[in-house]
């Protein structure tokens, strides 16, 4: 046992990746929030009238709301006039083309493993990188506008498909959802767009990279996928931040429609900064994530890793308002060192036939606390409506804390509805098993752990399957026991 | 290849190997029987190095090095392996892909070249004639859902795969039906060589009729209080062990 | 003035009640949930979230105390039917918490009484316990009972001591209209190796009756109980109930908790395993139709290593009714090799039921196990139908069938005579609900 605890050690100690930051010459808000600063940010975007009433309005009701405290998280106050809402890497003029991208960006962008050279590797995948609060390049735009796809950053979005955006902004997620939706609308600098026309099957992987690199500053990205009637897309979206001994904050908000008989598929592999060994720094994530299967027979997928961050709050849902409607939740969220992680999903059983399913695995180590906090809702019209969902916890040491919070409402008689949860540890029998046949305990615990998770890594398309499964061992190398 | 002297053993306070001796030469099959409790799992789980139990007095040396403080990785990499009596299972991990982390970490320590996918293929196709065992049961997850039966063949595989040059079968005839057994001691009867030695672990006669022993030893209350040859495995299925 | 949504106290009323309280320490213990309440720490938005309470309180809650008098011949004749003459029980009845002796038979060898009639030691063990182990840092109707009860039960078993029959309490509540003396707080203390199985059955005679009941237990080293609530009041009522075990060393603890009617029904059920290697059983059955409303909370809290705790709650929703279950388990850092499942099954006959069910696991230790599972579903088609083919008509198929969902927890009953009380009840319940079909 005390081997266990020797390898705990050394695992806490294993350091972020991606902690760097380069020296990018920014244009920047003054710190802090007011009305002048969200028409700053507006006037910056070029954005229309209604798109900064629309912004104000939200900073109104955002005002008027109170922080929530119901998360099992523990941080100090966030003091929103000390941080900064706009940074943009400075650029000679908007890139006509991934020629005109300052090449300390693209620098940038290879260092972390993405490519926005088109050429080079990733052919399978559309890239929209975004640094701080801009959109720096979107790889294989006019390929995929070939096939009527629309994939772009927010800002211009707004610009070309402004009836797109105006129709579908805040349908899923209304501004006054919750405090930091409410935020993210005043205050939302850039993101992805996606739009997919009717019937058509996205032939690549839509990805987003998501990077912040200055310092004091808040990241409020704004991501809509549209899926037009039987069409599909898979969407992927990654996240990393230098090392900073202050907090940052995230709040992002993903928002996707989903007509008749589409399907989007949406994968996250989270590693932002989760702070130092000692819990010193890291992001603050609260993310509103949120789907909605309008159409009869659609689908909304959603898969993620969530290996980062120092707190972390997010709870990717469905609606599933059309009838034979399927929503689904995967989810890894592995916290280490004094991350802390309140994760899980909502399923709202509206339409007949319904759906759902949730398989969270939480995994802790360290003087981490993981929480799984979900809700499945069976309305009375949501007649045989089917849930399951499957909640598990891995406990890495005696340090750390795993809790599950699961809200069942259940509103009909024909529908059913399953829940099942199980906390343990790594059983000593299957460590030895694997020592048996020569495997040492480190990668022994790696092994487990990924079996564990697998059910979770499968549902993600192959190339982040593989980064996913190596982030889970290096954030837990060590770690367990 | 094997000496164990004097060897006593406990777990939670509770002594269970009282002194036993035994001693092991290249090429041989030992059996150990005796009745429930004797301590002949203990004596399996302890030369592969299971930190439950505690050495309290004595010596296993491997090949002359004394290796009571080695953990069980450092054991199995220089040749000790064990079918487990119950083999554990271990979710989403699938069986080949376990078996190849196995294997190339044995084959690192003995400082040959990782096999590559196309050559670990190949040697497993050898290996999964030798148990009959499936090549889906293999995409499993470890022992998932598997057999009483498919759990034991796949020990056998899995030491096939392996080569150690100690196996010890714990209880591998327990709870197997006789075409099973039949399979089972096929496969560890083909994989003997002259210097390979494996130590037989069971309660009953009936494996001793396929897998031939040149040694049988009677452990009873964590002594061993009789050896003999295949004869003696005999006389106790007559006997029972009370005459001892 | 104390308020809380739209429970609205008169304060200077409150504190006419406490000032009327004679025994000094009871006074003081008083005046400490009355700060309690003050403190209004309370999670109700959460605790309470699918009880809304201005519903269940709005229209009857006022403040009134009544004084105990004899018992008037209407309510007597009233109690008569419910009195059994089985010599292998002890019969206790209460009425809004006073035993009627002469309607009673109390165990001989054991403290059995009202906390006006103490003894001296009785009294040091009351001063060392109570009112520190109930749920009132939590529960605002628990420290409201803190302050407020009007009557209870003191119940001590000395070390070694094994009641030999089981001892059922019929607690009768007159009270018409939410008036507060009908707020029960009672005591039961368990010295090393003894063994009690104890029954409460609720029974409001008066309609629209409110009552709130806490309960406190400490349970010594290797001591055993056996804890049965059987809650089968009018349609009507309303009753909040808290039941507190605090176990020690190698005691074991089983609790049933049955409940088949109640406008609104809340039980808080907390056990704290505060040493190794306790045990504890927690069972639970709601079968509920027309606008009840049944909350059960539970809790159990692993503070040392080595225990186990198994809970099972079932429960079938059948017309407007609205079932509620909340079940806590917390796994303390210290608290290694536990050992704790839960599980709770729910199946809705109506279109108009409803259930809420939240389990939830708080875990803070590595070596353990723990799961729970919840379904929520219908009775299964086919099994009618396969019934049906084997001649049995549908009526009594469905009947079969509830019969056979409640039947695990119905043979964890140990005490054949509570046994049948339930079944009976049950069987009765399962009549209306085809009724209904």
């Amino acid at each position: 046992m005390s081997e266990e605890s020797k390898i705990i050690k050394e695992f806490t100690s294993k350091e972020y990746e991606h902690g760097w930051s380069v020296n990018l010459e920014a244009d920047e808000a003054p710190i802090g929030i007011n009305d002048d600063i969200i028409k700053f940010i507006s006037k910056k975007k070029e954005e229309p009238r209604w798109l900064l009433e629309w912004r104000l309005e939200a900073f109104q009701i955002f005002k008027k709301m109170e922080e929530p405290d119901w998360a099992n998280l523990n941080y100090p106050k966030i003091d929103f006039q000390k941080i900064k809402y706009y940074s943009a890497p400075k650029q000679k003029k908007s890139p006509k083309s991934l020629n005109d991208v300052d090449p300390e960006l693209i620098k940038t962008f290879n260092r972390l493993g993405i490519s926005l050279n088109e050429q080079k590797k990733l052919t399978g995948v559309a890239v929209d990188a975004v640094i701080d609060s801009v959109s720096v390049a979107t790889t294989f735009k006019d390929k995929l506008l070939e096939l009527g796809i629309i994939f772009c950053s927010f800002s211009e979005a707004v610009k070309e498909h402004p009836k797109l955006v105006k129709k579908y902004l805040g349908t899923v997620i209304p501004r006054n959802d919750n405090y930091f939706s409410a935020l993210n609308s005043a205050v939302f600098t850039d993101g992805s767009f996606c739009y997919i026309p009717k019937g058509i099957r996205c032939p690549m992987e839509l990805s987003t990279y998501f990077r912040i690199n200055a310092a004091n500053t808040g990241q409020f990205e704004r991501t809509l996928i549209i899926a037009e009637d039987s069409s599909y897309v898979s969407y992927l979206e990654g996240c990393t931040a230098p090392m900073r001994d202050e907090n940052q904050l995230h709040a992002a908000v993903v928002e996707i429609f989903a007509a008749k008989n589409a399907e989007v598929k949406y994968s996250t592999v989270q590693n932002w900064y989760p702070g130092d060994e000692n819990g010193k720094g890291g992001i603050y994530n609260f993310v509103t994530k949120r789907g909605i299967c309008f159409g009869n027979n659609s689908k909304i997928s959603w898969t993620q890793v969530e290996t980062g961050s120092a707190v972390t709050w997010k709870y990717p849902s469905c609606i599933l308002k059309g009838d034979n409607s399927v929503g689904e939740f995967y989810s890894v969220a592995v916290t280490n060192n004094y991350q802390q992680a309140d994760t899980g999903s909502k399923m709202i059983h509206i339409g007949k036939n319904s759906k759902s399913k949730i398989i969270s695995k939480g995994i802790s180590a360290g003087f981490s606390q993981n929480s799984y906090r979900g809700q499945v809702k069976i309305m009375k019209r949501a007649k045989n409506s089917r849930n399951f969902s499957q909640c598990d916890s891995l406990l890495l040491g005696n340090k750390c804390g795993a809790h599950t919070f699961p809200y069942i409402d259940v509103e009909n008689k024909s529908s059913l509805v399953e829940h099942e949860a199980t906390t343990s540890k790594i059983g000593e029998d299957q460590i030895f098993y694997c020592l048996q046949r020569g495997i040492d305990e480190e990668n022994a615990i790696a092994l487990i752990v990924n079996g564990y998770a697998k059910e979770v890594l499968k549902q993600l398309p192959m190339e982040f399957s593989v980064e996913a499964q190596k982030l889970l061992s290096l954030t837990l190398e060590g770690s367990v026991g | 290849m094997l000496s164990i002297k004097k060897l006593k053993v406990s777990i939670e306070n509770n002594l269970i190997l009282k002194g036993l001796n035994l001693e092991i030469k290249n090429g041989e099959v030992h059996a150990i029987m005796g009745p429930n409790g004797s301590g002949k799992s203990t004596l399996a789980s302890v030369i592969a190095g299971n930190d439950n139990y505690k050495i309290e007095s004595g010596s296993i040396s491997f090949f002359g090095k004394n290796i009571n403080n080695f953990s069980p990785d450092e054991r199995a990499m220089m040749g000790i392996f064990l079918a487990f009596q119950y083999p554990v299972e271990i979710p989403g991990v699938s069986t080949i892909n376990f078996i190849k982390t196995a294997l190339n970490r044995i084959r690192e320590f003995n400082k040959k070249k990782p096999l590559d996918a196309v050559g670990f293929l190949n040697t497993m196709k050898k290996k999964m004639n030798l148990v009959k065992i499936d090549r889906d049961l293999l995409s499993r997850s470890i022992n998932e859902g598997f057999s009483g039966g498919e759990k034991k063949r796949n020990e056998i595989f899995q030491m096939a795969m392996l080569e150690p040059k100690l196996s010890i079968l714990d209880e591998t005839d327990s709870g197997l039906d006789i075409d099973a057994l039949k399979i089972v001691s096929n496969g560890v009867n083909k994989l003997r060589t002259k210097d390979n030695s494996t130590i037989v672990v069971t309660h009953y006669q009936r494996l001793l009729d396929y897998i031939i022993p040149d040694y049988v030893h009677v452990l009873i209350d964590g002594k061993i209080v009789k050896s003999g040859n295949k004869d003696l495995a005999l006389e106790l299925e007559n006997k029972g062990y009370d005459w001892l | 003035m104390f308020k809380s949504d739209s429970l609205t106290l008169d304060s200077k009323k409150i504190k006419d009640f406490i000032n009327k309280e004679s025994n000094p320490f009871l006074k003081k213990s008083r005046n400490n949930f009355l700060k309690k309440l003050g403190e209004k720490k309370f999670n109700i938005k959460e605790e309470y979230k699918y009880t809304p309470l201005k519903q269940s309180l709005e229209k009857k809650f006022s403040l009134e105390f009544k004084i105990d008098k004899n018992i008037p011949s209407n309510i007597e004749k009233k109690i008569l039917p419910y009195i059994v003459n089985d010599n292998s029980v002890y019969q206790i009845i209460t009425l809004d918490g006073k035993i009627i002796k002469k309607f009673s038979n109390i165990p001989s060898k054991i403290s059995f009484k009202n906390f006006e009639e103490l003894d001296k030691k009785e009294k040091k063990i009351l001063h060392q316990y109570f009112g520190e182990n109930d749920d009132s840092d939590s529960d605002v109707f628990s420290a409201l009972n803190g302050v407020l009860w009007s009557k209870g039960l003191f119940i001590y078993i000395k070390k070694n001591q094994i009641v030999d029959n089981p001892i059922i309490i019929n607690n009768f509540y007159t009270s018409e209209r939410n008036i507060f003396s009908s707020q029960l707080r009672n005591f039961i203390f368990m010295e090393k190796n003894s063994k009690l199985s104890i029954c409460e059955l609720d029974c409001a005679l008066a309609s629209n009756n409110f009552n709130s009941n806490v309960t406190e237990i400490i349970l010594e080293e290797r001591s055993e109980l056996d804890y049965f609530k059987i809650q089968n009041d009018k349609n009507n009522s309303t009753s909040f109930n808290s039941t507190n075990i605090k176990q020690k060393r190698n005691s074991i603890s089983n609790t049933f908790t049955f409940s088949f009617s109640g406008d609104m029904i809340r039980n808080n059920l907390n056990i704290s395993l505060i040493d190794e290697s306790c045990y504890c059983n927690m069972y639970g059955i709601y079968a509920l139709n027309d606008d009840s409303h049944v909350d059960n909370h539970t809790s159990v809290d692993h503070i040392q290593k080595n225990s186990i705790s198994n809970e099972h709650y079932k429960g079938i929703m059948n017309g407007n009714s609205n079932g509620v279950f909340n079940g806590k388990i917390f796994v303390r850092k210290e608290a290694q090799k536990t050992n704790a499942f839960q599980s709770n099954n729910n199946i809705i006959l109506s279109d108009n039921a409803k259930i809420n069910t939240k389990p939830q696991l708080e875990i803070w230790a590595d070596d353990v196990k723990c799961s729970h599972g919840c379904t929520t579903g219908q009775l299964d088609e086919n099994a009618i139908f396969y019934l049906q083919s084997r001649g049995i008509n549908k009526d009594k198929a469905v009947s079969i069938l509830i019969n056979a969902f409640f039947d695990e927890i119905i043979q964890k009953i140990n005490q054949n005579i509570i046994k049948d009380k339930v079944h009976k009840i049950l069987s009765s319940k399962i009549e209306s609900y085809l009724n209904e079909h």
